[in-house]
């Protein structure tokens, strides 16, 4: 589905990612790991035309998207949320959510499919709110319904879970599961180990831009190479 | 021969446009500030080492150095102004903020100094004739000093600890701070070279043209485009940029006419940009849009929700019979005042409209407002009897396609090339308009007859009163309605979070230039309004000090919002008439006002309506604490 080869960033002579490949069946939950700095939000960054590869090829159900604006990423099928919260504070919730609708030019539907999203994220109550009045854990519910409200073939989360309560975290499990059983797949970067075993099919540990080990969760969380370079330092 | 002659002032001129540029460039780089006083600090040298020089009898090379502390220690004044006093304003506020300091001084060099030109005694009086060429003992001079403190800098930039420090300053303030780089020292630093570059080009130009504000603003506009030409971000850059510019201007000045020197540079810009935007020493960015959170600080003001919220509509009602109201009021002004103050207003609107939602400022809505007068005076004149609103609407379509074509040209790029482009216009619409004397009546302009409205002529204040009040509130229900349709969600997306904007399928420069051009039309619209209200059009009107003064106007009324930008026009445009014209006072006082508003009230209006709100709201469950103060002890 989406195929990474190869894809180098190099902030001038830091090599954030360097030569990774990966690749994202459809209906899975991939957990993209690693410690700080390991140049995971690069990863997705350079995924959605955010910051230009050096080197490497990106596509989508074979089609190629390196070097693409943002906006044909989405349009191919690609979204994203940030690993700051990024809602826009002057709009309602609900213009939030209609709002990648709107750009894309497929407005007309958007009322009945912002109802809709809301209803799958439980946040059917709160459309007439701003964002600034919302509790922190609903705000992120928010940015993944704005990103997956367009249906993309491939939504990708960059530290959903930073901040949220155990029982928010459980639902954001829920709602991944959700999304891989309907088709859409998922690349989950995230810290919180419990979040990630939880809920992925399949786990890819990014160490210093390289890859460092893949395989189901329960392999990655016993493989002594990424417990050296991560879990043993500060995770349990 | 003639080619030697023109080759060597070229390299001379261009070694001062390389001087000034430069000085922009390490401020730039180090702090993602465009530096506009750069021009003021120069001129400030220049007077300084004149003064010296001509009444204390100093000789030239003590009163240099002098000069140069002087300038050095004014951009560390600046500078420490910007880290210190506004921490947390964003580099664009910042950009800004450095137009308020350049009115300022320019106020402050006319009271300390003189209002005549200065000039400074040349040092070597020698001259070197080689055929027809004449070559200057000073500006071998100049070659030789600016090629020694080029060098020097060039060193200090790319060579030393402190150029590293400043370089890893530039990329990341905090991490920089954690590999010990000491942040107050190295701004400090970056600003005492950046300003003393900047003055030692003021001291050399002093000894070529006369010194004045005027002189340096035009070489700071130059180096500016020299620096497009080389490429921001890199030193060596600069230094080419400023050589190729002033060799090549000198050959058009040369070969061409002299006149159309600005537009010539300008043409060059915007052909850079379109061919190789990141200059022609410059390398692509890497980084496409920027992954970080949105820079935006003020209140995010809401979309105005609904027409028939009652509030809103209150406030509508009280502004529309506050202005129809006012002729009948009495009050100190005189009404035509009133009109000016509407005409702002409307430009004031534009304005307020793009730096509020698109986040970009420009310069050159100044020259839109020339242009749009310009036609209001041209159409009138030419096609006698010609409807206003038909006026109008040239007006509006004209500068709306001439800011989608300078929009599109460089709001795909950063917003400094933008802020330079539009600061280029000002400076190519006076020049244009000095040249086609046949349109425009050249340095005495022309005059806008009176505006028809179903074939009569309006011709008394109170009638053109109410056709500009007119004109106003249609305009103000426009934008309103603008700002609640899709256009307007677009740029409430870009203003509140960019980066979410564009991930989520918003073309966001192309929605930039969509804002520009609208703008742009609006200035044109208020141009229109202001041409026929003063009955006259010049040049000169609307130049670069009215742009920084409009843009004080969108500040204090906080950018984003309609009826602030009516209390900004008439912050504006009444205090100049208080103060009766006190030369040069108003310029002063709007510089510092510029400043403080960012102190005490950065967002302008709204920021102070919402904080006094929440203030009072504050009092009140206060005072309702007290009255049941008993209730906590119960509980
Ligand atoms: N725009 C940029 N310019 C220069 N260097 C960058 C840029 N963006 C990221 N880097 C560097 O690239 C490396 C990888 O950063 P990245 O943000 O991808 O890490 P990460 O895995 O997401 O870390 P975290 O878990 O902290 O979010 C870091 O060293 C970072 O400093
Ligand atoms: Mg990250």
């Amino acid at each position: 589905m989406l195929s990474i080869e190869g894809l180098t960033v190099a902030f001038g002579g830091l090599r954030a990612v360097d030569d990774f490949s990966l690749e994202i069946d459809r209906g899975i939950v991939l957990g993209l790991i690693g410690p700080n700095g390991a140049g995971k939000s690069t990863t997705i960054n350079a995924i959605t035309g955010f910051v230009r590869p050096t080197q490497g090829r990106i596509s989508l159900a074979g089609k190629p998207l390196a070097g693409r604006s943002p906006q044909e990423i989405l349009r191919a099928g690609l979204a994203r949320t940030f690993q700051q919260a990024q809602l826009w504070a002057g709009m309602t919730v609900s213009q939030n959510l209609a709002l990648p609708l709107e750009a894309l030019g497929r407005s007309r539907a958007s009322a009945h499919e912002v109802g809709e999203v809301a209803e799958r994220l439980g946040i059917g109550d709160l459309l007439g709110l701003r964002p600034s009045a919302l509790p922190f854990g609903r705000r992120r519910l928010v940015e993944i319904g704005r990103a997956i409200i367009t249906k993309p073939a491939v939504v990708l989360l960059d530290e959903p879970g930073a901040g949220l309560t155990s029982a928010e975290k459980a639902n954001l499990s829920r709602v991944m599961r959700d999304l891989a059983a309907a088709d859409t797949s998922v690349l989950l970067v995230d810290h919180d180990m419990e979040l990630v075993m939880n809920s992925c099919d399949q786990v890819v540990v990014l160490n210093a831009g390289r890859r460092l080990a893949a395989g189901l969760p329960k392999d990655i969380r016993e493989d002594p190479a990424v417990i050296a370079a991560y879990l043993g330092t500060s995770q349990p | 021969m003639q080619i030697l002659q023109l080759a060597y002032d070229g390299i001379v001129i261009g070694a001062l446009y390389a001087l000034v540029g430069l000085g922009v460039v390490i401020v730039f780089r180090t702090t993602n500030v465009l530096n506009f006083a750069q021009g003021a600090i120069a001129a400030t040298a220049a007077y300084t080492a004149a003064t010296l020089i001509a009444e204390n009898g100093l000789p030239y090379p003590v009163a240099v150095v002098v000069a140069l502390v002087v300038g050095a220690l004014t951009g560390v004044a600046l500078g420490a102004l910007l880290a210190y006093v506004l921490p947390r304003t964003t580099p664009l506020e910042k950009s800004v903020v450095t137009l308020g300091f350049s009115l300022t001084l320019g106020w402050a060099n006319r009271m300390l100094f003189t209002d005549q030109p200065q000039v400074i005694p040349r040092v070597f009086n020698i001259q070197i004739h080689i055929g027809d060429a004449v070559i200057g003992g000073h500006g071998i001079f100049v070659i030789a000093v600016a090629a020694v403190a080029l060098g020097a800098t060039f060193w200090l930039l790319e060579r030393t600890r402190l150029g590293l420090a400043m370089r890893s300053l530039s990329q990341d303030e905090t991490t920089a701070r954690m590999y010990g780089v000491s942040v107050g020292r190295v701004t400090i630093a970056t600003w005492g070279i950046a300003s003393a570059l900047g003055a030692l080009s003021g001291v050399l130009v002093g000894s070529f043209i006369q010194v004045d504000h005027s002189i340096m603003t035009t070489i700071l506009i130059q180096s500016f485009a020299a620096l497009v030409l080389g490429g921001f971000g890199s030193t060596g850059g600069a230094i080419a940029g400023g050589l190729l510019l002033g060799i090549a201007s000198s050959f058009v000045a040369g070969f061409g006419s002299p006149a159309f020197k600005n537009t010539f540079v300008f043409a060059i810009i915007l052909v850079v940009l379109i061919v190789r935007p990141y200059g022609l020493l410059g390398k692509p960015a890497l980084v496409v849009a920027e992954g970080s959170g949105a820079t935006h600080r003020a209140p995010a003001l809401p979309i105005p929700n609904s027409w028939r919220r009652p509030r809103w509509l209150l406030g509508l009602l009280v502004g529309v019979a506050a202005i129809v109201a006012l002729p009948w009021i009495p009050q100190p002004f005189p009404l035509v005042t009133f009109s000016v103050l509407l005409a702002t207003a409307a430009v004031a609107v534009s304005l307020s409209l793009f730096m509020g939602y698109a986040g970009e400022f420009s310069l050159g809505h100044g020259a839109l407002v020339t242009l749009g007068a310009y036609v209001a005076g041209i159409a009138a004149r030419e096609l006698t009897g010609i409807s206003f609103p038909l006026v109008l609407l040239i007006a509006t379509v004209g500068t709306a396609l001439l800011g989608a074509l300078l929009g599109w040209i460089t709001l795909r790029l950063s917003g400094v090339y933008f802020a330079i482009a539009t600061l280029a216009l000002t400076f190519v619409v006076t020049e244009v308009a000095l040249q086609v004397r046949d349109l425009t009546g050249g340095a005495i302009g022309t005059p806008v007859p009176p505006p028809v409205l179903f074939g009569v002529p309006l011709t008394s204040d109170l009638q053109v009163y109410y056709l500009v009040a007119g004109a106003f509130i249609i305009l103000a229900l426009g934008a309103s309605a603008l700002l609640r349709s899709r256009l307007g969600r677009y740029w409430v997306a870009i203003r509140d979070a960019p980066v979410a904007a564009a991930a989520m399928g918003v073309a966001v420069s192309r929605q930039k230039v969509v804002a520009f051009a609208v703008s742009s039309g609006i200035a044109g619209f208020g141009g229109a309004l202001l041409g026929t209200v003063v009955t006259h059009v010049g040049p000169f009107d609307f130049g670069l000090l009215w742009s920084i003064t409009l843009i004080l106007a969108v500040i204090v009324g906080g950018s984003g919002s309609i009826p602030g930008a009516v209390f900004g026009a008439a912050f504006v445009v009444l205090v100049p008439v208080a103060l009766s014209r006190t030369a040069g006072l108003a310029d002063a006082i709007f510089g510092i006002s510029l400043v403080i508003v960012f102190i005490i009230a950065p967002g302008g209006l709204p920021a102070i309506a919402s904080r006094a709100t929440e203030w009072l709201m504050a009092r009140q469950a206060g005072r309702t604490r007290t009255a049941w103060g008993s209730t906590d002890a119960v509980d």
